[in-house]
């Protein structure tokens, strides 16, 4: 059974791989020269893959103790000051439009982000009600888990924008 | 951003400075081609200092490039 589990991630990281390695590129083609459209795929593929593989050891390795505690302070730190740094990175470059575009899906992620994160919470605190226990553990995964599907629905709000408008001007 | 009514005339202006290039435009305004794209089909309303800085390459005021309609 364990041969087998191990089997199919090891399928799964094989094919997120080959997605990742098509949208890097397609991210570098040259006819490509938006630079919001490259940060998009790249985006895209790192979720795709980058994403699982994290969440993958991060279950596999079963941090406990003081490690867990490291590992919320580091996932703090992140959001806090991170966040901030990153901004201000992606945004250099850009035009205003593609700002206005970026800030408008970075918004619709982080509401995906919001409500799937508070309605798995309570609806994991609604659902155990009295009957067990969950460990601690299984929240900073549902984060991380609902942080890459947020991150993965920004890069394509930005992709479909970017089509949309494309296929305007044609 | 909504145009909130906001017409332009930068089709017209390109035409009359020489058939100028969208991204001829783009470049002088410091954005991408899909922005003078976005902008020209009344898709997105500028910034007032790209406003100011479109007027600046075709050499003319701002308000023979942008009416709002009212």
């Amino acid at each position: 059974m364990r041969l087998l589990w191990n089997a199919v991630m090891c399928a799964a990281f094989a094919f997120s791989f080959g997605i990742c390695l098509f949208l890097f590129n397609r991210a570098s083609r040259t006819e490509i020269k938006n630079r919001l459209q490259k940060k998009a795929w790249k985006d895209l593929a790192i979720g795709l893959f980058g994403g699982p593989i994290s969440i993958y050891f991060m279950v596999k390795t079963d941090v406990r103790g003081i490690g867990f505690v490291i590992l919320a302070v580091l996932i703090g730190i992140w959001i806090a000051v991170g966040q901030l740094i990153q901004k201000k990175r992606i945004l250099r470059g850009m035009d205003e439009r593609e700002k206005f575009l970026y800030e408008r899906a970075k918004m619709v992620s982080d509401s995906i982000f919001g409500g799937l994160f508070f309605s798995c919470l309570f609806g994991l605190f609604f659902w155990i009600g009295g009957k067990g226990q969950v460990d601690v553990s299984v929240i900073l995964y549902m984060f991380f888990a609902i942080a890459i599907v947020a991150h993965i629905a920004q890069s394509l709000i930005i992709l479909i924008q970017l089509k949309m408008e494309q296929s305007d001007a044609d | 951003m909504p145009t909130d009514g906001l017409t332009n005339n930068i089709r017209r202006l390109r035409f009359d400075a020489g058939e100028m290039t969208q991204q001829a435009l783009a470049d002088k305004a410091s954005v991408t081609r899909q922005t003078i794209i976005a902008i020209e089909q009344g898709k997105y309303a500028p910034s007032l200092p790209l406003a100011f800085r479109i007027a600046k390459a075709f050499g003319v005021n701002v308000e023979d490039v942008f009416q709002l309609d009212e």
